[in-house]
């Protein structure tokens, strides 16, 4: 509910605390002014003009910092609003509200269509939250990806949640070709489904494997920059898309780390712009109720000899393990965690002559559900639960 | 769009209209103004901010710009726009740099990037047609397996069917006798005897045949001059000379292909359109500078390289082929690795190799020696090898067999 904006009502701030420019806040404090109330009280009092007086400028920059003032206030005032005008949530509320949202849709996962993954991450990949997927090369990370953008499609009728998805490609792996097969296979998958049900179930009349293709939106990016815009811009996407009935369920980026990668500056900056990157991504994930899933590569950790307090030298060392890349701090910022590895259950040997069919993935990190692995395997019709 | 070293300058005056809205009547600048009073702050950012910046610290690209944080964005270009303006002005740049997205059911009916075939019926089947045009595909495996080998046949074949190749030689191992010698035995003697054995070669992939109208070339062909008209070689040392000359490869074969279009078909000095980039091997150089710099570096370097090919790859539609050393990622628990940066660099570059570099291909082919027959005797030796494929997005695990002679590589699986 907006309301018109009240200065009097108004919780002062100090003027230090709120998003001024550096010039603005020095012209004020200069003057005595120490709080945003005495500013609005300067101006109530007297008008502008005994304001610009006080405060030693011309009327029009008055006029303009008053404004400044007054925006940065109402900045802050909105977000305690939105909390003020609900009575406190309790956890009950938030549940019954997670479950249905203000249009009706319900939020419901997006599966993958192996039933051992979905159960493992309490039905699917959860919306409102960042899922990271990680896993050494050929662990099937994109084909999942793949996967989950045509599940997104789903009709609701069948469990799903009828949406769009949006992939950020920032390697070139996105392979039309074979997300096409994904595509097609569910399609006569659902059909056969129709056919079983004698009537009771349907698909929407223009649901094909080409409809299919064509709810997934694609962004090829080049560099770290242009991963960065992307990501700020898709707001904008996703409430144009919004305007027009399409609704986006489904954020894929694969992969996240590749660029940062390829950079050399250092890891301080590198960590202050994921750090900022995963807020925003979250953001996303809550504002629109859609499943973000992040696709991170792996990394060659390598265990220095180290001294020990004592002086002593410790035992482990020169030994190598494949961690996820991107460091300790974006291990925090993910909500969720799934490992891929190969079938035998380990990271070590790469290079393999047999490519498993059967694959396992290991749930590390989840704040549902217990850690746990499940089996699963690349076909041809995309990800499938084994038997 | 690559946006990274992009000049804040010549960004499009829109971002700066309206911007400073903050401002009254006579007092609101012009956009020009407002511009070049913001280009100035940034370009000064050392001398205005003590802290973050070190002294003589300038910001002149997009990239350095959103790297700041809001609030000194907000600091450096006090007094010219204030907090929600400042915010704008951020968003009015992503607007400008972010790419419009292309639905998959588009991308589908776009790509008509075909392969290079080896023209080896057993590996072009399972490659489900050959090379891939548009991406990465990596060659890895031991001394000997025939790595530069089905490099070499690679680039004939593609001059077989009109298009050039650029041979990046880090480990000066291109034998052009090789390269003659392939082309001549493969594809030797008279025209008609030819016709037909290229008839026969091709019946697998049309795709291919569609694409060039082989019967005109086929006329005007005398193929081992041809070739080695048509593949550009590089012998970069370094990893330095890596870099630039991965970094120029765009203009090389964008002059490269203008020429060819250029030229008529007067069966002379025909210049083919480039659709083939070989690197043997990325090993090479990324090992022998180690002890220079840090693994960090390097890596970064490893990245760099991956980010050009891709981007040739897929904007310009090359089939980019990458030789690889390795055949294991070593495992640094060994007792003889010192307490010594150096060896600790050594094992993170081949790590890196193994790991890293293999997050960036999109297609692995492993080869090996099939079986206890490891001949060392190449040209003439029938030692059998396999190619398995290790890593793909789109097609199935296989492997095939193949043989190394005289006319280049054969297939096995008759045997």
């Amino acid at each position: 509910m907006k309301r018109r904006f009240d200065p009097r009502s108004q919780v002062s701030h100090q003027i230090a605390h709120l998003s001024l420019r550096p010039s603005t806040i020095s012209k004020l404090q200069r003057r005595g002014f120490i709080t945003s109330a005495d500013v609005f009280a300067s101006k109530q009092t007297g008008g502008l003009s005994t304001f610009a007086t006080e405060v030693g400028l011309s009327l029009v920059e008055a006029s303009s910092i008053y404004r400044e003032v007054e925006k940065a206030v109402k900045a802050l005032s909105n977000h305690s609003q939105e909390e003020n005008n609900e009575t406190p949530k309790t956890a009950a509320s938030i549940l019954t509200a997670q479950y249905s949202n203000q249009s009706g849709i319900v939020s419901r996962p997006i599966i993958s269509f192996a039933q051992s993954i979905d159960s493992l991450l309490g039905g699917g990949f959860q919306p409102n939250e960042v899922t990271e997927i990680v896993g050494a090369p050929s662990s099937g990370k994109t084909q999942l990806a793949m996967q989950l953008c045509v599940d997104t499609t789903l009709p609701k009728q069948f469990g799903g949640v009828e949406g769009e998805a949006i992939f950020i490609d920032t390697e070139g792996s996105f392979a039309p070709d074979r997300c096409m097969d994904m595509a097609s296979a569910l399609y006569e998958h659902l059909q056969g489904s129709v056919q079983r049900s004698n009537g009771k179930k349907s698909l929407p009349a223009d649901y094909c494997a080409e409809k299919i293709l064509d709810s997934i939106h694609v962004y090829r990016i080049f560099d770290e920059t242009t991963q960065t815009a992307t990501i700020r811009t898709l707001s904008t996407f996703i409430e144009n898309m919004k305007s027009k009935g399409r609704f986006i369920k489904l954020l894929a980026i694969d992969s996240i780390a590749f660029h940062y990668r390829a950079s050399t500056t250092d890891y301080k900056s590198r960590s202050k712009n994921l750090a900022r990157t995963a807020s925003m991504l979250s953001d996303i994930a809550s504002k629109y109720d859609i499943a973000v899933v992040v696709i991170n590569q792996m990394t060659t950790k390598i265990y220095n000899r180290s001294n020990d307090e004592n002086g002593g030298k410790s035992i482990t060392d020169g030994t190598s393990s494949l961690v996820p890349a991107l460091g300790e701090s974006w291990s925090h910022a993910v909500t969720t965690r799934l490992l891929l590895l190969p079938d035998n259950g380990s990271l070590g040997n790469s290079f393999s002559n047999d490519r498993h069919k059967r694959r396992m993935c290991k749930l590390v990190k989840s704040p549902h559900k217990p850690s746990g692995t499940a089996l699963f395997s690349i076909t041809e019709f995309g990800i499938r639960g084994t038997m | 769009m690559i946006n990274d070293q992009r000049s804040i300058a010549r960004l499009p005056l829109h971002i700066f209209t309206n911007l400073s809205s903050h401002e009254e009547g006579e007092n609101q600048k012009s956009p020009e103004v407002l511009r070049n009073s913001i280009l100035k702050k940034l370009e000064n950012a050392g001398k205005i901010l003590k802290k973050p910046f070190p002294n003589d610290a300038s910001i002149n690209t997009v990239g350095e710009l959103m790297s700041l944080s809001h609030t000194t964005l907000l600091r450096l270009l006090d007094p010219l726009l204030i907090s929600d303006e400042c915010e704008t002005f951020i968003q009015r740049i992503c607007s400008v740099c972010a790419p419009e997205p292309m639905t998959a059911k588009v991308l589908l009916s776009n790509s008509n990037d075909g392969h290079i075939p080896f023209d080896v019926h057993s590996l072009d089947g399972i490659l489900k047609g050959g090379i891939r045009v548009g991406s990465i595909t990596e060659f890895c495996g031991q001394a000997g397996v025939g790595k530069t080998q089905l490099a070499l046949q690679l680039s004939i074949v593609a001059a077989r069917l009109g298009y050039g190749s650029i041979f990046i030689d880090t480990e000066k191992k291109l034998s052009l006798q090789r390269l003659n010698e392939i082309a001549r035995e493969r594809y030797n003697t008279k025209a008609s005897s030819h016709q037909q054995q290229f008839d026969d070669d091709f019946q697998y992939s049309e795709k291919i045949a569609n694409d060039v109208d082989t019967h005109t070339q086929f006329e005007n062909y005398c193929l081992p001059s041809k070739v080695l008209a048509n593949v550009i070689v590089h012998a970069p040392t370094t990893m330095d000379e890596l870099l630039g000359v991965v970094s120029n490869l765009d203009e090389e074969i964008i002059l490269q292909n203008e020429e060819a279009y250029e030229d008529d078909h007067d069966g002379g000095d025909t210049k083919m359109p480039i659709r083939l980039v070989i690197l043997d091997s990325i090993a090479a150089p990324t090992r022998r500078d180690f002890g220079g710099g840090s693994a960090v570096k390097r890596v970064a370097a490893i990245y760099q390289i991956a980010k050009n090919l891709k981007r040739i790859a897929e904007t310009l539609g090359i089939a980019i082929l990458v030789i690889n050393q390795i055949d294991k990622v070593q495992n640094a628990a060994s007792d003889d690795i010192q307490d010594d940066e150096e060896d600790l660099d050594l094992v993170s570059v081949e790590a890196a190799l193994g790991v890293s570099w293999y997050h960036c291909v999109t297609t692995r082919i492993g080869l090996e020696h099939d079986g206890v027959l490891r001949n060392h005797n190449l040209m003439g030796g029938s030692a059998i090898r396999k190619a398995s494929i290790l890593k793909s997005n789109s097609i199935a695990s296989a492997s095939a067999k193949y043989k190394i002679t005289m006319k280049g590589i054969e297939d096995a699986s008759l045997a």
